[in-house]
């Protein structure tokens, strides 16, 4: 068999049924990460031996009821694993090879006994979009090696997409799970603020960063947020309320739906293959009952700096704690305490993040901590009141994830230009509210492009339901990528 | 020219909470290097701080007994510095709206009284500690995340007496209200001091330095007197003083330069995300104010009026709780109030002193104390008898009636039985008998002496002197 | 927007950076361009407006004075860069 062909709802029905065995499907993703991941480079660490015992166990105990029994997946490296390296893609923790803890997501997938193959690539702590920054490997987009999978969760996109792993864990800060699921044809999930722990999540900007599922299908990603959403005492910002079930949102309906799709969205900088396929969807959903209309989000416009600003200025804080004392990369070279400081945290960071830091460092500084940081601070509440008002008339906003399709490598060098691919998807990180995206379609050259839904705060059922009538409705998702997959 | 002093205090006491205030370690002291930690006080990536509520309520307890206004809503706040001790590269602190604001105390120098501001109280975690050494330096974490308090006081305070009295009366109130030991020894209660000079009637502050090191209260009396004399000199010869950071060095008595500060630190203040609003309503805010115990100040007030005490003996009884509450429940023993002010200031402090122990160390309690007293007022044993109870008392506790009989102590006031006494006395002591006929008042004494020397001390004193002197001159 | 290349070394210092040459260059400039960029927020009044400092509305989420004892302090140690069994070593500080 092969992992592609199959949800994880009907690999339950397998497993419980006795067609295939949990050691089986762990031996199919071991098979599949062997015979692709040269090429797609998903993986920063396999723990083969780890994943094979767990999976016996599964057999042995026939605990098959579990909500995730016996599915691979993979963890992005930014998450932390106990016993298992987690590097963030950084040479500053490339020897930090046991965190002695586990991130409060991983707690829950092991409970509900998914299988992880081992932890994936991403850009330097998260920091990119285009998983170009790792400071280890260049992940490939499945659908095309010539091409970025996206980023930050590259690694993430990409092992889900070459058929690697049945689902894998992502970060959101600016639309580091969106961007790539987007660009690798998958449906990504970054939750609303504070329904899932960031406990044991290593921080960019935490005002912003939230954990979500990448998966094939809208079912497996409600099944996952069903899994790893949830209160959780250590992160002081997750939401105390009962999880809903998602998979029970999974309807085909959007009759009387009204569709708000912001300006901006369709904008200047949108390429037209994009545009288009955002205007094929909001045509199929008015086939179906729903209706649209445009609207200005008047500080649409500054989401972009807003969101440079603030996750910059929070990530030098972030960031500061990497310096050699207790754990990670210590420069050789020092001799006296604050040179051991500057010279292991030069070595150990890569370019993306340092420009980062200094920016970071620079607008927390001086007069510009209240002109830069607190006025970003500022407009930010306005453009949550913006979105607090279109959802006061609308039901949900939709347009697209990214402006353009994946690019190639070393396409995007100017670091501007790189920050304008995530202007559509830091809106809603900014206002903390649940964005999807969802596949929309091919380009000419058959790379994935997606169509994102924002809901309003915790209304993540709403966003699978209309994601999942999207689905039934279309056949991008069944189109499988080059690299490693069997052609439908 | 004279020059008038301008002191702020700023003092950093530790809370004894269980655990730390943004983790769950052990709050406790003494144990190994890098026993309390985990991987929220190591810096460890992924790990997020959680408030401690109990933080929150010894804050509120202090700020509310120092009569600081609460805020109604607050956010902590990171302040960025680089250094081993701190694993976060911040320490979370209230930078933005303190937990308490526009506090004050009533100090009172020489017999004059007067109140000191607090301008703000705010709570944050404590560092490591770093041992300096040559080749290298050590961490130890285990301090990492202590909750704190930190108050500062207005510019108000205007020579290092009142500044001592302000420590004293602080460390007074925060003993009381039970958040913290408030020992300096220990360092649970650290403070730096601000200090300036001005010509007399100029309204504008001089330049100021800050002394650093002051281990004890003596101390930064002692780094203020000299900081004074070392300002006044330099302005009384036309010159300036210097924005510094100076330390209090013990062995010379002198302060001594730290550094200089030159720009301001800039500590790139935010509020950490990681920690959501503290709101603090009024009914949490009135649990908290009904907690505290009455303070010193009115308990002294109390004892000078309801008991008659003199403001002294009140003043030194109420600078401890755990004095002050002895001496009351000594009193609702029905004890007299000067009587046991005066054990517990007299032999019961000296023993304290000399042991260099604390009141809960000793075995006597208010009800013995309290027996103790009584038996000497309804004449069961002498006062003389009473010093060795009380001795017994400190050291083994116990019923003040038990030992008294099983010592043999009970004073002798039968009247047949001390005249028997005494005749012999006078029998054996002719010689004296003339010398007080002869009006050596001196022979009295003596034989007084020799009655209780017969009665191992336990004649009652008054009946033996009466009985003496009617069989003196019978003779 | 002005930013200096003494800013930038000011900045390197605080961030606890090393630059070279080189890398000044380039750095002074990419900070320059996305001040530059994001200086556009500056346009808005934002009078009265309070800033969100949080991803969401929690309030007052606090936890119970409870203790735990870790038990890998051990291997957290052995985990450091430099220990002597009981510390974290880092090398001397020179004022
Ligand atoms: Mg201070
Ligand atoms: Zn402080």
């Amino acid at each position: 068999m092969s992992l592609y062909n199959y949800t994880i709802k009907q690999v339950e029905t397998m497993l419980k049924n006795k067609e295939i065995s949990a050691e089986e499907l762990a031996n199919q993703s071991l098979g599949q990460i062997k015979a692709v991941d040269e090429d797609v480079q998903a993986f920063l660490t396999v723990t083969e031996e780890d994943a094979l015992q767990k999976a016996q166990a599964i057999d042995e105990e026939a605990a098959y009821d579990a909500p995730l029994a016996g599915i691979p997946a993979a963890i992005k490296d930014n998450i932390v694993t106990n016993g298992v390296p987690t590097t963030a893609a950084s040479r500053m923790l490339e020897n930090f090879t046991d965190p002695l803890y586990n991130a409060a997501v991983v707690e829950k997938l092991q409970a509900a006994r998914a299988v992880s193959m081992g932890k994936v690539n991403l850009d330097e702590f998260a920091m990119g979009s285009s998983t170009e920054t790792s400071a280890f490997k260049k992940t490939t987009n499945p659908w095309n090696k010539d091409y970025v999978p996206g980023g930050s969760s590259g690694g993430s996109a990409a092992s889900v997409a070459s058929g690697e792993v049945m689902f894998s864990l992502g970060t959101d800060t600016g639309g580091s799970i969106r961007q790539p699921a987007s660009f690798t044809g998958l449906v990504g999930m970054k939750p609303t603020y504070g329904l899932v722990s960031r406990y044991g999540v290593i921080a960019f900007a935490s005002s912003l960063d939230q954990v979500g599922p990448l998966t094939r299908t809208v079912e497996d990603n409600a099944r996952v947020l069903e899994v790893i959403a949830g209160v959780d005492e250590r992160d002081a910002t997750s939401r105390d309320a009962a999880v809903p079930s998602y998979r029970e949102a999974l309807q085909e309906n959007v009759k009387g739906l009204k569709i708000a799709v912001p300006k901006q969205f369709l904008g200047e900088g949108v390429s037209s293959d994009v545009r288009e396929s955002v205007e094929n969807a909001l045509k199929m959903f008015e086939l179906l009952g729903a209706s649209w209309e445009e609207v200005n989000l008047p500080h649409l416009a500054y989401a972009d700096a807003t969101y440079s600003v603030i996750s910059s200025g929070e990530a030098a804080s972030s960031l500061a704690r990497y310096d050699g004392v207790r754990y990670g990369h210590r420069s050789e070279q020092a001799t006296d305490m604050i040179d051991m400081y500057k010279q292991s945290r030069t070595e150990g960071f890569g370019e993306e993040v340092k420009r980062r830091l200094l920016f970071g460092t620079t607008v927390l500084t001086g007069e510009r901590n209240e002109t830069f940081f607190r006025q970003a601070q500022k407009v930010r509440t306005l453009i949550g009141n913006d979105f607090e008002a279109a959802f006061n008339q609308y039901d949900i906003i939709v347009g697209p994830t990214t402006p353009t399709a994946a690019f190639k490598f070393n396409e995007k060098v100017d670091p501007l230009t790189m920050y304008m691919n995530d202007m559509l998807t830091v809106p809603a990180n900014l206002a903390g509210l649940p964005a999807l995206s969802i596949p929309s379609g091919y380009t000419e050259l058959g790379l994935p492009l997606g169509l994102q839904l924002i809901g309003k705060h915790f209304d993540e059922e709403l966003l699978y339901r209309v994601a999942y009538t999207f689905e039934q409705a279309t056949n991008h998702h069944k189109k499988r990528p080059s690299n490693g997959g069997t052609q439908e | 020219m004279n020059f008038e002093t301008v002191i702020g205090l700023e003092v950093h006491v530790e809370l004894k909470t269980k655990s730390k205030i943004f983790s769950s370690s052990p709050n406790a002291f003494g144990d190994h290097p890098n026993e309390n930690i985990n991987p929220k006080d190591l810096g460890f990536p992924g790990t997020l701080p959680v408030l401690n509520e109990e933080a929150v309520n010894y804050g509120m307890k202090a700020a509310l007994a120092l009569n600081c206004d609460i805020a109604s809503e607050t956010v902590f706040d990171r302040k960025h510095y680089f250094y081993p001790d701190n694993s976060a590269a911040y320490q979370i602190s209230q930078d933005e709206q303190p937990i308490g604001e526009n506090g004050w105390i009533d100090i009172e120098v020489n017999g004059e009284k007067k109140k000191i501001g607090i301008e703000r109280i705010h709570l944050e975690e404590d560092a490591g500690k770093l041992t300096h050494g040559a080749d290298s330096s050590l961490v130890d974490y285990n301090r990492q995340g202590t909750p704190l308090i930190e108050i500062v006081s207005e510019a108000d305070i205007r020579s290092p007496e009142e500044a001592y009295a302000y420590l004293e009366k602080l460390k007074s109130i925060i003993q009381y209200t039970g958040v913290s030991d408030v020992r300096m020894e220990e360092g649970s209660l650290r403070c730096d001091a601000n200090i300036s000079l001005r010509p007399e009637g100029q309204e504008e502050f001089g330049t100021k330095t800050e002394l650093k090191n002051l281990n004890s209260f003596a101390f930064v009396k002692s780094g203020l007197e000299h900081e004074v004399e070392r300002q006044t000199e330099i302005l009384s010869d036309g010159g300036t003083i210097e924005q510094e950071t100076r330390r209090y060095d013990e062995k010379s008595k002198k302060t001594v330069l730290m550094r200089v500060k030159g720009s301001a630190d800039d500590y790139r203040f935010f509020t950490d995300p990681d920690i959501v609003p503290l709101y603090i309503d009024e009914a949490w805010k009135e649990k908290i104010r009904a907690e505290i115990p009455e303070l010193p100040d009115a308990r002294m007030s109390r004892y000078i009026e309801e008991l008659d005490l003199s403001a002294y003996d009140a003043g030194v009884i109420t600078s401890t709780k755990e004095m002050a509450d002895f001496f009351e429940k000594t009193v609702n023993l029905n004890a007299d109030a000067k009587q046991a002010a005066n054990w517990l200031m007299g032999d019961l402090s000296a023993h304290l002193n000399k042991q260099g122990l604390e009141l809960h160390d000793l075995a006597i309690t208010p009800e013995g104390l309290a027996k103790m007293i009584n038996l000497v007022k309804d004449g069961t044993i002498s006062s003389k008898i009473a010093k060795k109870v009380f001795a017994e008392l400190l050291e083994n506790g116990g019923d003040p009636e038990k030992i008294v009989k099983e010592k043999g102590l009970v004073q002798i006031s039968d009247e047949g039985q001390l005249k028997e006494v005494i005749t012999q006395v006078l029998d054996e002591n002719e010689q004296s008998i003339a010398d007080y006929k002869d009006g050596k008042g001196r022979a009295l004494g003596f034989l007084v002496g020799q009655v209780m020397k017969a009665t191992k001390g336990q004649a009652n004193p008054q009946m033996a002197n009466k009985i003496l002197e009617e069989e003196i001159n019978k003779r | 927007m002005g930013f200096s290349k003494d800013e930038l070394v000011h900045i390197a210092d605080q961030s606890r950076l090393n630059l070279t040459e080189d890398a000044s260059d380039k750095f002074v400039k990419d900070v320059r361009d996305i001040l530059n960029f994001t200086a556009k927020i500056q346009e808005i009044n934002t009078d009265g407006v309070k800033p969100t400092t949080n991803g969401n509305a929690n309030h007052s989420r606090m936890r119970k004075d409870a203790a735990v004892k870790w038990d890998k302090q051990k291997e957290a140690l052995n985990h450091a860069p430099e220990h002597d069994g009981e510390h974290f070593v880092v090398p001397p500080i020179m004022d």
